[in-house]
């Protein structure tokens, strides 16, 4: 979703930009919404994917990709977002469409993040700047968005999908904050009466396929509230599509039971059916049932049609009890069994129960404080019972009363949040500091005489303290690294969301289990006429203004230095 | 994206096909409701005699008044209650039809047209609800299906067109039709005489879009597709 704020005019509006997509072969519309899949077209489908703004096009991204892809999935790319925080496999390799065979056309996750990016912009180049060179979309303050679970190298690759499609100026934003600034912004200077100072509130955002949750604290700075981000929780893929394949699954249980079995084309216009009585069951005022047909899938469209039914007990019992059910305080969600041949693809939440996650993440996060208010992110929490059923269980466990904030609109805030941070950087509103949401650490052998058979001990060092300003720029106090010129180096990278207190340089055993391990970082130092020397290198760090992670070797002499790149982890022998 | 008018204002053929698609609809679900609702015998009867036929023939007239409407391409006919109004968006289409003439060769005819009808049909299966033959099936089999074509063929024209009624009178209410009204916007009927203003109650407060927003076409495809066959691979 595109959003955009007009900085030239004082108490600027927002606005949602109409994303012109193709919906058919040969047909354009601008919707809402650019879905993320992409359909990777065959030769025969060139010429149809065309846009206004570009023909020849071999692929399509938005509505007709997810349509036509849902056909074909072996042309589909999904879940990219997720794909590029994924540490397991090579964000930069054309590994799309995952388990896609060896001859078929695929991209990375990167380029098909790129893909999107790409058409944002120049949706925005044909219907804002026309011609006008100046106001393209390059030359705007861009604010992105992603989940606050992505990892430093999560956030480096997101930055530079925009810069391969053309957009230098990108600033990250946390979903999960993009969503209370829009909050403020729909509350207006109402929101300083709906919060105290003590105050943190949980960011509850349960989009389609990830759920991401955040801790914001409210506090006083200079007489004035003062917002700060003090906890993000882990990448959990489980979110409101689950919810609607699950009911769907349950009614073609029940068919399957009356002697009707359903194809993947049939369960597909199922699921769709679900999506819509999922809505009107556990909203306002929901009726008893809500009938629901599958139409047939060739010409006879009433002679194939099957009839279901689904009830507010499904809903509320698939649903909310389902994925929300009440469980203690102390409740954790079951990690999948680690088999012996483990695919690669996708770590998708064995553990269904919402509630789960969201208990171990509160219990992590203790030290942050205890949240006396929930804002709500994501179409799914448009149902009441969702919204009710989190309250409840929330109140529960803290045996204390926790408000709701009301007032965003539950599909669109994280972009109109976004366009209003902007604003809120250039003086006219609020902004949530944040800092590093993680703290982060780099793995370095303990000197010690080998013994065979046993790989010399690993310590961790911290790089990056949680909570780091952004903008900080710190050279790594003791360390001293010795590195070959003209071979590559690498160095394991760890990170932690719960850790607090290491301060920088701060050395940790491994083995320490709070620690994950991350992508490594890489360099090979280019220094012509010096290959095979060793140099002494400090380690700096900066974590910039945009939201991503530099690290570098600067050279004893401070003259030259090497910049790290994120590598690929090394799958992990355990 | 925006209204391409070539001559003959395609406005036109959707209301007429909306008609179309909304009695059918209608018509089916109404009796649909009528004989879930009836538990006397003689209200299922009279249904059950005929009841797809009855719904055929009703459809028919509607489908028929459309396809006439294209192939006539009738002259244009000043639409609304609002004269003024419709009058200034009229001349204004002219104008961007006059220069869109300039740039590029007029659609195939009848081409927004059917690309309406394409819409209809991937989202609600219009054509094929349409073309079906109903008469062996169930009341209920039909009532199961057009619920969802139903929702699909509505939202399908509410997201493209600006529909909203052309009297804001209520049905059943009293009006007064003033002299210089617009008769193809206001049907009088019954006991007129003399010269207007008359006085007389709402039947049926009309349907007008004041505008058309059709998915924007790209190349020079060909137009008469309303729906690609399937062929699955196994």
């Amino acid at each position: 979703m595109l959003a955009c704020a007009d900085t030239a005019t004082q108490g600027a509006s927002l606005e949602v930009v109409p994303v012109p997509q193709v919906v058919a072969p040969k047909q354009v519309e601008a919707r809402e919404v650019l879905p993320s899949f992409l359909y990777l077209a065959s030769p025969e489908e060139q010429g149809a994917l065309d846009v206004p703004w570009e023909s020849g096009r071999d692929f399509a991204v938005g509505v007709f990709a997810r349509d036509r892809g849902a056909e074909v999935p072996a042309r589909l790319v999904a879940s990219a977002k997720s794909w590029l925080c994924h540490a397991g496999v090579d964000r930069t390799a054309a590994i799309l469409p995952w388990g896609a065979a060896e001859d078929t056309r695929r991209i990375s996750p990167l380029d098909a993040t790129a893909a999107y990016l790409r058409h944002l912009r120049d949706v925005w180049d044909a219907t804002r700047a026309h011609a006008d060179a100046s106001a393209r979309l390059a030359v705007q303050e861009i604010y992105l968005t992603v989940p606050a679970s992505f990892d430093a190298s999560a956030r480096e690759l997101t930055v530079r999908a925009a810069t391969d499609a053309g957009l230098e100026h990108v600033v990250l934003l946390e979903e999960p904050q993009a969503a209370c600034y829009a909050w403020i912004a729909g509350a207006g200077e109402e929101w300083r009466r709906q919060v105290r100072v003590g105050d943190v509130i949980l960011v509850c955002d349960v989009g389609g396929g990830t759920t991401d949750l955040s801790l914001i604290a409210v506090s006083e700075e200079d007489g004035a509230l003062a917002l700060r981000r003090v906890a993000v929780g882990d990448h959990i893929l489980l979110g409101g599509d689950n919810m609607d394949l699950a009911l769907a699954y349950t009614l073609r249980e029940r068919l399957a039971q009356r002697g009707t079995s359903l194809d993947d084309w049939q369960l597909r216009g199922l699921v769709h059916a679900c999506r819509g009585a999922k809505e009107r069951l556990l909203g306002a005022d929901p009726p008893e049932r809500v009938p629901l047909a599958v139409l047939g899938r060739s010409r006879r469209v009433v002679g194939g049609a099957l009839k279901v039914e689904l009830t507010r007990g499904d809903a509320e019992h698939v649903l909310v009890d389902g994925f929300l059910p009440r469980v203690g305080a102390d409740a954790r969600p079951q990690r999948g069994r680690r088999v012996g041949l483990q695919e690669m693809g996708l770590p998708y939440a064995a553990d269904a129960r919402l509630t789960g996650h969201l208990a171990e993440f509160l219990a992590r996060h203790a030290d942050a404080g205890r949240p006396t208010a929930i804002l709500f992110n994501g179409g799914v929490f448009n149902a009441a019972a969702m919204r009710m059923r989190v309250l409840e269980v929330v109140r529960e466990w803290l045996g204390a009363d926790v408000r709701e904030l009301t007032g965003t609109h539950l599909d669109q805030a994280v972009a109109r949040g976004a366009a209003y941070h902007g604003l809120a950087r250039r003086g006219q509103g609020l902004r949530i500091r944040g800092g590093a949401a993680r703290a982060y650490y780099i793995g370095v052998e303990v000197a010690m005489p080998a013994v065979p058979g046993l790989p010399p001990p690993m310590k961790a060092v911290c790089v990056v303290p949680r909570g780091m300003e952004e903008g900080t720029e710190a050279d790594l106090p003791r360390q001293e690294f010795g590195l070959c010129v003209g071979e590559p180096a690498e160095f394991r990278m760890f990170g932690s969301s719960t850790r607090e207190g290491d301060a920088l340089g701060a050395e940790l055993e491994r083995g320490n289990g709070d620690l994950e391990e991350l992508a490594p970082l890489v360099t090979t130092l280019p220094w012509p006429a010096h290959e095979g020397t060793i140099v002494p290198v400090r380690l700096r760090v900066h974590l910039t203004e945009i939201g991503t992670l530099d690290l570098w070797c600067v050279a004893r002499d401070g003259e030259r230095r090497w910049k790290l790149e994120f590598g690929v982890r090394a799958p992990d022998p355990a | 994206m925006t209204e391409k008018g070539h001559g003959v204002s395609p406005m036109r053929w959707f209301v007429v096909a909306l008609l179309a698609i909304a009695s059918t609809g209608a018509l089916a679900l109404a009796m649909d409701g009528l004989l879930r609702a009836g538990d006397g015998s003689g209200v299922r009867d009279r249904f059950t005699a005929a009841p797809v036929p009855t719904a055929a023939a009703l459809a028919l007239p509607f489908l028929v008044a459309w396809l006439a409407a294209l192939v006539v391409r009738a002259p244009r006919t000043t639409s609304g209650g609002a004269p003024g109004r419709a009058a200034a968006s009229d001349a204004a289409a002219q104008t961007v039809s006059g220069t869109r003439a300039d740039k590029s060769p007029a659609p195939p005819s009848g081409a927004a047209a059917l690309q309406l009808l394409a819409v209809l049909q991937q989202e609600g299966r219009f054509v094929d609800f349409i073309e079906e033959d109903l008469t062996s099936y169930s009341d209920e089999q039909i009532g199961a299906a057009v619920r969802s074509i139903h929702d699909g063929c509505r939202s399908a024209l509410h997201d493209r067109l600006e529909l909203r009624p052309v009297l804001a009178a209520a049905e059943g209410a009293t009006v007064t039709v003033e002299r210089g009204f617009d008769p193809a916007a206001v049907r009088v009927t019954g006991n007129v005489r003399g010269e207007p203003p008359y006085r007389g109650v709402v039947r049926h407060p009309g349907w007008r879009s004041d505008g058309v927003k059709l998915p924007e076409r790209t190349g020079d495809g060909d137009a008469s597709i309303l729906a690609p066959a399937e062929v699955e691979v196994l």
